[in-house]
């Protein structure tokens, strides 16, 4: 099979033009864009003619043309999984679909019964579980005894203080009050599924920011220890912004404790990565920062033994993880390559979405 | 994990319409420990939708039928666009189950009469005013009751939001049935009347309406009551800062129940002196307690209850036609530009916009 597959983009917002877009023109040879969809017609269009590409105001249609091999689910989380299913429907070679994968685990559980029936490749994309220091702290980890201690950091500021530098981006200007409502109250209704109605807002803010910025680092601990043992805590906090913007959680791993802080935070700033230690080794991370289209990520590795101390710093790859999830999936499709982010991978992200949320109710 | 709201227990709902009606009563069933199993919407796309993201089955208008005959649903909210509340709640009718009606109740007082009469021959026909099911208006209600203001002499009442809905329905007249006066409007006139015990409201005038594309974007009426009360409404779909309140005015003090903007408030002033009186779930940050200030909580349980004790709503279809028959009244005073006083002899088979345009 050669040429380039033709990729639909299914909702063009931020995301899509300042990371994927320009990613993918760094992959023509594996990549052409032929449909752009969003609901706001005129970031369709000047989406298409940046790509190249015809501009579509049905993503169904777009997902069923003739001219579109993969689909890139970029649009809003409550419409992941019908976008997901319809490509499958339609027999397209492959979708990536931008994470979370849905608003709560049930309905991600769908996504997983329908991909199962079908022969399209579906990656769910987290740029971390894919980024080339994540597979390098793996091997290193892989030597390691168990966990003693874990953590990891995520605090971001907002998406548009980053997302400009990578592109200029056209935002919707056809949304109405009643949009940006049902917006937020589809939030509620996500939250409300698992942790009950009696939960407080700050609550559902913080289901929010489990499965909107937690679930990065999810599938990456998952990966790299396994499922944890217990939730130990669960406790949120405000500061900066609205009631439940920050988070603390500690799992239990065996002997050893994974703590796992975020935030978002009204600076521009991000502080991103993980670290893992046994009794003599240390594994530790740093991501680049938001919106970053080449910038490289620093795994180090620290081993002290018989009072020496030696440490390994892995960096210089400026290939990030958004990249490598493109090449992933075309993998998938041409190769047959086993898929390291499916759907049923997202759905169990999204329970431990649920059940830390649980905990802090 | 299973997610707390999966057990298939409890009291179940369908919902038919899949806007933000849906969203509202499925989050006041989830406070009221109800469980929805059906939404219906026009079409399949939106109906599936919807229905994923509100963990229903989803079904479409043409599948009524199949929701009525659905053994696990108890209460069917008719939420659909204005002009299709009629013929749902006909489809129904045979089905035994409790049925909550949205504003308006019917476009027409001709089909709205038809369901009282189903009402009266025992149907379960409930008018969803959810202002009166709010903690705030009962607490209104109890306070004039007890005489805290005196014999009632007039009401203010106004309801705007920053825009006026602008679904593909909302605009059409067979659909909508008029602009912003059906819309918020029917709250004013429904809790006004609840607020007045029952008050049957006997004159319209002084109506006067703004337009914008084919229906009203603001509004403004003066009606009276059997009894002489005073009450004046205004709507508007243009406000940036949306309020809702009532200010109803007695003989010894006034009396302000602010609905919206959060928090709400009831402030009682009597002889110059304003006293904040406390209500129910004021300052609940739950979802449950946020949905129960709203009244769509103690609606649905109200509602249910009445079906469950075959006994009629207390705000029932009567209720819904005599909030129409206002409407119907304020819409024909406002393209006559006069006093309407003889709402027996209103059109019963024009819709409220219908009368405006004659």
């Amino acid at each position: 099979m050669s040429g380039a597959l033709r990729v639909a983009l299914i909702g063009c917002g931020e995301v899509v033009q300042a990371i994927h877009w320009p990613t993918l023109a760094t992959l023509g040879r594996s990549f052409q864009v032929s449909v752009c969809c969003d609901a706001d017609q005129g970031v369709a269009e000047n989406m298409a003619r940046r790509c190249g590409a015809r501009p579509s105001d049905d993503p169904f249609a777009a997902i069923a043309s003739d001219d579109v091999d993969v689909i890139l689910v970029g649009a809003p989380d409550a419409f992941h999984v019908e976008y997901v299913l319809a490509a499958c429907d339609a027999g397209k070679q492959g979708v990536l679909v931008e994470k979370p994968l849905s608003m709560n685990a049930r309905m991600a559980r769908d996504a997983v019964d329908g991909v199962g029936r079908s022969n399209t490749a579906v990656v769910v994309a987290y740029p971390h579980l894919f980024d080339p220091m994540t597979e390098r702290a793996q091997a290193a980890w892989r030597e390691a005894g168990p966990l003693v201690f874990g953590k990891f950091t995520t605090i971001i500021g907002p998406n548009q203080a980053f997302a400009g530098d990578s592109a200029e981006v056209t935002r919707a200007t056809n949304l109405s009050p009643l949009d940006i409502a049902l917006a937020q109250f589809n939030y509620a209704v996500a939250a409300t599924e698992v942790i009950g109605a009696s939960a407080s807002f700050a609550n559902v803010t913080s289901h929010a920011l489990l499965a909107g910025l937690t679930i990065h680092d999810l599938p990456v601990m998952r990966r790299l220890l396994g499922e944890p043992d217990d939730i130990l805590f669960a406790k949120n906090y405000g500061g900066e912004a609205p009631p439940g913007v920050g988070l603390d959680i500690i799992l239990k791993y065996g002997g050893g404790r994974m703590h796992i802080e975020a935030a978002v935070i009204a600076a521009r700033e991000c502080i991103w990565g993980l670290e893992l230690r046994d009794c003599d080794r240390s594994v530790a991370v740093t991501y680049p920062t938001s919106f970053a289209l080449a910038a490289e990520s620093v795994c180090s590795v620290r081993d002290e033994h018989a009072g020496a101390i030696r440490e390994t710093q892995h960096r210089g790859v400026y290939q990030t993880g958004f990249k490598r999830e493109w090449l992933h999936l075309r993998d998938v499709i041409r190769n047959g390559a086993p898929n390291l982010s499916t759907v049923a991978d997202a759905a169990r992200d999204l329970e431990l979405v649920g059940e830390i949320a649980c905990r802090l109710a | 994990m299973p997610s707390r709201m999966n057990a298939p227990s409890g009291t179940g709902v369908g919902i038919l319409g899949a806007g933000l009606v849906a969203y509202l009563h499925l989050l006041g069933a989830r406070g009221a420990g109800m469980q929805l199993r059906a939404l219906a919407s026009r079409g399949r796309r939106t109906a599936e939708h919807r229905a994923r993201l509100f963990g229903a089955r989803a079904y479409t208008f043409a599948d009524i039928p199949m929701i009525a005959t659905s053994e696990d649903i108890d209460i069917i909210v008719v939420g659909g666009p204005n002009g299709t509340h009629a013929a749902h709640v006909r489809a129904l009718l045979g089905a035994a189950k409790a049925i909550l009606v949205e504003k308006p109740l019917t476009l027409t007082l001709e089909d709205a009469d038809a369901l009282c009469e189903a009402q009266q021959r025992g149907a379960s026909i409930a008018y969803a005013e959810n202002h009166i099911y709010t903690p705030l208006i009962a607490k209104a209600r109890a306070l004039i009751e007890a005489g805290e203001i005196g014999a009632v002499r007039r009401v203010s009442a106004k309801f705007t939001s920053p825009a006026a809905p602008s679904g593909a329905w909302h605009v059409s007249d067979e659909m909508a049935g008029g602009g912003v006066m059906v819309d918020m409007g029917s709250h004013l006139l429904a809790t006004t009347q609840y607020l007045l015990g029952g008050a049957k409201f006997v004159a319209a005038g002084s109506a006067e309406f703004e337009m914008e594309g084919t229906l009203e974007i603001a509004g403004t009426a003066a009606l009276t009551t059997g009894d002489g009360v005073r009450v004046d409404i205004a709507c508007s779909g243009r406000d940036p800062n949306p309020v809702c309140y009532y200010d109803i005015e007695g003989e010894k003090g006034v009396l302000r129940a602010s609905y919206h903007p959060e928090p709400q408030a009831l402030t009682l002033t009597k002889r110059g002196s304003e006293q904040q009186i406390a209500f129910d779930d004021q300052f609940s940050a739950t979802i449950a307690g946020m949905f129960r200030r709203l009244g769509y909580v103690d609606q649905l349980k109200a509602v249910v209850a009445a079906w469950r004790d075959k006994t009629q709503p207390e705000i029932g279809a009567l209720q819904g036609r005599d909030t129409l028959e206002a409407l119907c009244a304020i819409y024909l005073a406002a393209r006559a530009g006069r006093r309407v006083d003889d709402f027996a002899s209103l059109d019963r088979d024009r819709s409220p916009i219908a009368m405006y345009r004659g």
